[in-house]
């Protein structure tokens, strides 16, 4: 048995949803976390690692019982949400709001039946670029029709799409350099950060 | 040829490394003002293709995902082919 875990982004960057993945073998049973303190999320973005901080713990919060049947809750798809607010590098929120677009790694630990597990996944959070690249094509003079331009436009939101990809296979060099050029091409455009300016 | 779950991740990773790989040799080319004519068309076949194996893989049939595999081994010739016009060796490590 090898945990698996599926990370989303939620679209306005407000946290991200944790899927358990993992074939439990024989069925999850809960009792064989005896340790729950051992069931960690670590969040790596921009050099830092964050954890999962709160009074009563991960294990608590995603509400772990005898009826669920992955560690995410009692159906195939059910899922954790994870806010930024609750991730801590020492005393440093990774942020109250919203998750910063950027290359992220996130790895889930736990011990279930005496056997250390754990599992990463790399993610692009780009939602905010999404956002504003959604605001492409921008107008269009029908009359000047600029070729180069347009297709520039269209560019843009494929090299999005392509930086998902390389944050996918842990290409961070590639995504940081692709988001660069994708930021640099809306900051030309006066298309302005929605919720990190 | 038979396409199980196994050999179908393999062809979505190999599509997603390439356009990623074709995607990094665009921007550099932008930022180096060089023409981007040879790949544009290429990458968004990359682009779309990639797409809808990952979102859609259970609409193909064997004889789709040959065909896809086919066009990916064009692909990388052609990417192979035009990632070493105009760019420096040292632009180019990939």
């Amino acid at each position: 048995m090898a945990l698996v875990i599926e990370i989303m982004e939620n679209t306005d960057a407000t946290g991200f949803k944790l899927y358990d993945l993992t074939l439990w073998a024989g069925g999850f049973d809960n009792t064989k976390i005896t340790d729950t303190s051992t069931l960690v999320l670590e969040v790596e973005y921009d050099g830092d690692t964050y954890t999962y901080t709160t009074p009563t713990g991960l294990y608590t919060d995603m509400g772990i019982n005898g009826t669920y049947i992955n560690l995410c809750g009692t159906a195939l798809n059910s899922y954790f949400t994870v806010t930024p607010d609750k991730l801590y590098n020492g005393t440093t929120q990774l942020n109250s709001a919203y998750f910063p677009d950027g290359y992220y790694e996130i790895t889930l630990y736990v011990t279930y039946d005496a056997v250390a597990e754990e599992d990463y996944s790399h993610q692009g959070f780009l939602a905010e670029n999404y956002m504003m690249a959604s605001k492409l094509p921008l107008t269009i003079d029908i009359d000047n029709f600029d070729y180069e331009e347009n297709r520039l436009q269209f560019l843009c939101i494929a090299l999005l799409r392509a930086a998902t990809w390389a944050a996918d296979l842990g290409r961070q060099t590639e995504f940081e350099e692709i988001t660069t050029k994708v930021n640099d091409f809306l900051d030309a455009r006066s298309i302005n950060e929605i919720w990190s300016a | 040829m038979t396409w199980d779950t196994v050999k179908i991740h393999d062809l979505l990773t190999d599509f997603k490394t390439l356009t990623v790989k074709m995607a990094w040799a665009l921007s550099r080319r932008l930022s180096l003002a060089q023409p981007i004519d040879g790949y544009l068309d290429d990458f968004y076949f990359m682009c779309n293709a990639t797409f809808a194996i990952e979102e859609g893989s259970s609409n193909f049939e064997d004889v789709d995902f040959d065909y896809l595999y086919s066009i990916y081994t064009k692909m990388l010739v052609r990417h192979n082919r035009y990632k070493g016009l105009n760019i420096p060796a040292h632009h180019d490590a990939h």
